[in-house]
């Protein structure tokens, strides 16, 4: 093999090892009416019993002590600062590392972020939003006087980012390579650094694609920030009692529709019709991510619409959609886990065994060359599909809930059940389509 | 209220015990014959279930020079133009792995190991 093709061959080893997609063994179509009936059911539940608002209010536990600690000084800037080191050591390898597969850097960006800032915003509230690299930059020069994000501008810069993000990480073929994704990084600094020294800092929420979906999840996390005081809050209320900046219905059906491409993509029909075609495979990537996204955002908007003649206070198509949007952030939360926490519990372990050495000299930092990679949790390909099924199914009932309570909110009480029932379909066909999507082989 | 969600965890759970009855995988050695020509792979974007422990052989033959990367075992050969390739693995980890060509840049198949 010339060294020219051996490059090749450790260049294009994408940074993906164990797939996400296994076989059911119960026979798939009872799977899909079982989950169907779920999701229905729930909803036929909620229009009989759960007739007031539940969730309007976040109530929960103050945590006053623990806030203390978490806004100490000595805390926040320990975390951030150790937190931008860890961003340093990622751009290290981003600059100074080889243009090999064993670079730790496409681990980094492709499974530790993207994926890991799910895990971390369920879990971790708004953490991600709290140790953002460019805030902790920004705080140098002065104290955040601005809201979170643009308030004019809500989500929307940032739902189209997801699209571009979507486009390169599934589709342009060289993003596993150095140079490409050197200026991809560059592109995402610049936006998000100029955009904040034009808008204030607010403009990361509004556009940086990773913050905003991290800032969305989080509110369905235990932890809600209310005048100054951290409280442990139930998950359900913490979300239905938001009021979701405008754009967040674009955001969520843009993070929808990029993972229902990631699947549709893998299915043996597309595979097939892509590679018998003369026509460039990014062409074909481009058609299969947009007709995703219109179906998921056409779907949504037909939903809402429909809902609207039984509104008490005539809105807006656009307005009333974000409103309705927590219910799409369970749905959002049920997918990215269902479809990529094995991939974060696998190639995530073998992103930080490769941050030992992120220039390949031979490092060995912390010892973490050492580890092996631990797959035990995978070893039963029936249990990663139940989990699997369980994240996207509870995902829908859960987006139901809320969903509900926030039409209870804005429903007149003789419009509320026919008024929901375009939006049940909708979260119906969004279920069957997902695992059908998810379990396709 | 809290009725209702004892119903809904127990109807989830009962979804996923449904899911548990297993049902047997084919077992025994699967073969993939691969064409490579003008730029087109054959089988192109096949699916094949194979239960874990079997012996998976690939004969390839093709017209130009190439290279074949099995995904999660990390097999990759060196295809001559003109001359057959012959190689035998056992599907000893479970998942879904493509099987790919890397000159030619298509996925010959996807190997489901059960």
């Amino acid at each position: 093999m010339s060294a020219d093709a051996l490059t090749l061959t450790l260049l294009q080893v994408p940074a993906h090892g164990i797939g996400s997609r296994k076989d059911l063994p119960l026979p798939f179509p009872y799977v899909l009416v079982g989950a169907a009936l779920i999701v229905t059911a729930t909803f036929w539940f909620l229009t009989r019993s759960w007739r007031e608002v539940r969730l309007g209010a976040l109530g929960g536990r103050p945590l006053p002590r623990l806030s203390r600690v978490l806004t100490a000084l000595p805390v926040t800037v320990v975390a951030r600062v150790l937190v931008l080191a860890l961003w340093a050591w990622f751009v290290m390898a981003l600059i100074a590392g080889k243009d090999l597969v064993t670079n730790p850097v496409f681990g980094v960006v492709f499974v530790l972020v993207w994926v890991g800032l799910v895990p971390v915003s369920l879990l971790g509230g708004a953490l991600w939003r709290g140790v953002h690299p460019v805030r902790t930059i920004a705080r140098w020069f002065g104290p955040p006087l601005q809201p979170p994000l643009v308030a004019r501008l809500g989500v929307y810069p940032a739902a189209l980012l997801v699209l571009v993000w979507g486009w390169f990480e599934l589709i342009q073929p060289d993003r596993a390579t150095l140079p490409v994704l050197r200026g991809f990084v560059v592109a995402w600094v610049v936006i998000v650094v100029v955009g904040s020294l034009w808008r204030g800092i607010g403009w990361v929420g509004s556009a940086d694609p990773f913050e905003a979906y991290a800032s969305t999840l989080s509110r369905l996390s235990p932890w809600q920030w209310q005048d100054g005081a951290l409280r442990l809050v139930s998950p359900l209320r913490n979300l239905g009692s938001w009021q979701p900046p405008a754009g967040t219905a674009a955001l969520a059906c843009a993070l929808l529709g990029t993972t229902a491409y990631d699947s549709f993509s893998s299915t043996a029909w597309w595979v097939q019709i892509v590679q018998a075609s003369d026509l460039p495979r990014w062409l074909w990537g481009l058609v299969g991510l947009s007709v995703m996204v219109v179906i998921v955002a056409g779907l949504y908007a037909a939903g809402v619409a429909a809902l609207r003649w039984g509104l008490s206070v005539r809105g807006s198509l656009l307005a009333t959609g974000d409103s309705l949007a927590v219910g799409l952030v369970p749905i959002v939360a049920g997918y990215a886990l269902g479809h990529y926490l094995t991939l974060l519990v696998i190639e995530g372990q073998r992103t930080v065994i490769q941050l030992a050495d992120p220039l390949g000299q031979g490092w060995n930092v912390l010892g973490l060359a050492e580890n092996g990679i631990v797959a035990t949790p995978l070893t039963y390909p029936t249990v990663t599909a139940v989990a699997q099924l369980l994240f996207i199914v509870g995902g829908h009932v859960l987006g139901v809930i809320v969903a509900h309570d926030r039409a209870v909110a804005l429903l007149r009480p003789e419009a509320m059940r026919r008024a929901q029932l375009p939006l049940l379909t909708v979260m119906v066909i969004y279920t069957v389509g997902g695992l059908m999507l998810l379990f396709s082989t | 209220m809290r009725r209702a969600f004892v119903c809904l965890v127990a109807a989830l759970l009962l979804l996923a015990g449904a899911c548990t009855t297993t049902t047997p995988t084919a077992s025994g050695p699967v073969t993939i014959a691969v064409t490579i020509a003008n730029g087109k792979v054959s089988p192109s974007g096949a699916k094949y279930d194979v239960s874990k422990g079997s012996t998976v052989s690939i004969n390839v033959t093709s017209d130009s020079a190439d290279i074949i990367h099995v995904h999660g075992y990390e097999i990759e050969k060196d295809v001559v133009a003109g001359t057959p390739l012959s190689f035998t693995f056992t599907a000893d980890q479970t998942g879904s792995f493509e099987i790919e060509t890397h000159v030619v840049e298509a996925t010959i198949a996807t190997l489901n190991v059960r």
